[in-house]
């Protein structure tokens, strides 16, 4: 499995957000992608998962492109903001609607990975009574917990202490081993220097350097 | 459907809302108001088309308030079912076809309206002795609002910057509706308020269906 990024270019009220950008990302690999804010690392994810049609050039995932099938990459799952659940249901029952849709997992295997990423304390506190730092964990345990062979984190370590932030790392070395596609974006480099394979950089939408 | 198992779960969510209750409480207070300072006259059914948010005769301050701030609390349950969809929209969409989504919310959103719409009748009748029930007259008013929660979802991609001006047009458009075809139209009869409505609805909702991306394509 691999996701080809081919010419893509994105213009947002005459913003060019993403410019001609071609990338490969293969399995077994932890992609890194790095800038500052507001250089386009969130408008690439987000057009890798299909959110944001780009105004040329294409997404090809599996060797389909995703603008002409579905729309959505198969066997994807993506973390963006950590605020994007129900602030009226517990950690476990946000996941557990989710896992709800497809029915591929158990509540053991939510429980697992609950555990793996250390909120099985908290899991039936209202998520918004959550602290970022625990509502980072659900939204890296909602990508986690189905196993899905593209994994997509933006911003995966903001409000993470040193502690939960070493343990994600481990687990996401893991799930490399096991041939998964990893692609981190963040503006702080250290965060993922030690754990990617290859990183690119990106500056006013275009990658300038990797 | 595996889906089927998310319309309850978010509408149980939805449903203990502190901010739904406190406008649901809102509306009751404004219920009970209207109810012990107007003069009936023997007209029930007046007050029965005033309670469901649809203007037909001797306008005046009460009335108006009561019809506007009808309309805004059908209209902020729809919008913020849709804000809610919106939200999480990034979690589903991996897992459940964008379809599949819109069909949902709207889904739900046709549920809660018609809960609130039988909830709030069912009270004004209970107020009054059931004086005047008429499940046509209910049935007229459940489609009315979801036409008007019809508008503010199709309408909130396009003017959620301009908040005020979509409040305007929904508390507008259903009150100039129903003043011309209760009023002006006086042989049109509450079958055919209930079609026309009926077909208002198939076509916004037609309009947002194909417009569903705003679900969750980014914008700004």
């Amino acid at each position: 499995m691999s996701i080809k990024i081919k010419n893509v270019s994105k213009k947002i009220k005459r913003e060019q957000v993403l410019d001609r950008v071609t990338l490969t990302f293969n399995e077994g690999h932890i992609y890194g992608i790095t800038g500052r804010n507001g250089s386009g690392k969130t408008m690439l994810l987000k057009t890798i998962c299909g959110f944001v049609v780009p105004d040329d050039g294409e997404v090809i995932v599996d060797g389909e492109n995703i603008f002409k099938t579905s729309g959505f990459p198969k066997d994807t799952r993506a973390m963006f903001d950590s605020s994007n659940y129900l602030n009226d249901l517990s950690g476990y029952e946000n996941l557990e609607l989710l896992a709800s849709i497809q029915n591929k997992i158990t509540k053991k295997e939510i429980d697992e990975t609950l555990e793996q990423v250390k909120l099985t304390t908290e899991k039936n506190k209202k998520f918004g009574k959550y602290s970022l730092g625990m509502k980072q964990k659900v939204g890296i345990a909602q990508v986690l917990m189905e196993d899905p062979k593209i994994m997509i984190f933006d911003e995966p370590f903001n409000g993470l202490d040193d502690n939960s932030a070493k343990n994600i790392r481990k687990i996401l070395k893991k799930k490399k081993e096991e041939g998964k596609i990893i692609i981190i974006a963040t503006h702080v480099k250290e965060d993922i220097e030690n754990l990617c394979d290859i990183i690119y950089r990106m500056d006013k939408g275009k990658v300038v350097k990797n | 459907m595996k889906y089927e198992s998310l319309k309850y779960k978010l509408l149980r969510s939805f449903a203990i809302n502190k901010t739904r209750l406190f406008l649901l409480l809102l509306m009751l207070t404004l219920v009970l108001v209207f109810r012990f300072s107007y003069n009936f006259a023997g007209d029930y059914s007046m007050y029965y088309y005033i309670i469901s948010g649809i203007a037909k005769t001797n306008i005046n301050f009460l009335n108006v308030s009561m019809i506007v701030s009808y309309n805004i609390f059908i209209v902020c349950l729809s919008i913020e079912l849709c804000i809610t969809y919106k939200k999480i929209s990034y979690n589903l969409l991996p897992r459940l076809s964008s379809k599949k989504i819109f069909n949902n919310m709207y889904g739900e959103n046709l549920i809660l309206i018609s809960i609130y719409s039988l909830f709030f009748y069912l009270l004004c009748s209970l107020l009054v002795g059931f004086q005047e029930f008429n499940f046509l007259t209910l049935l007229l008013i459940v489609l009315k609002n979801i036409y008007i929660s019809t508008i503010a979802i199709t309408l909130y991609e396009f003017f959620k910057k301009y908040y005020v001006i979509l409040m305007a047009l929904i508390i507008i458009l259903p009150i100039y509706f129903n003043y011309i075809s209760l009023i002006y139209i006086t042989d049109f009869n509450v079958q055919l308020k209930g079609v026309v409505i009926l077909l208002f609805n198939i076509i916004l909702y037609s309009i947002s269906y194909f417009n569903r991306r705003y679900l969750y394509e980014y914008k700004d």
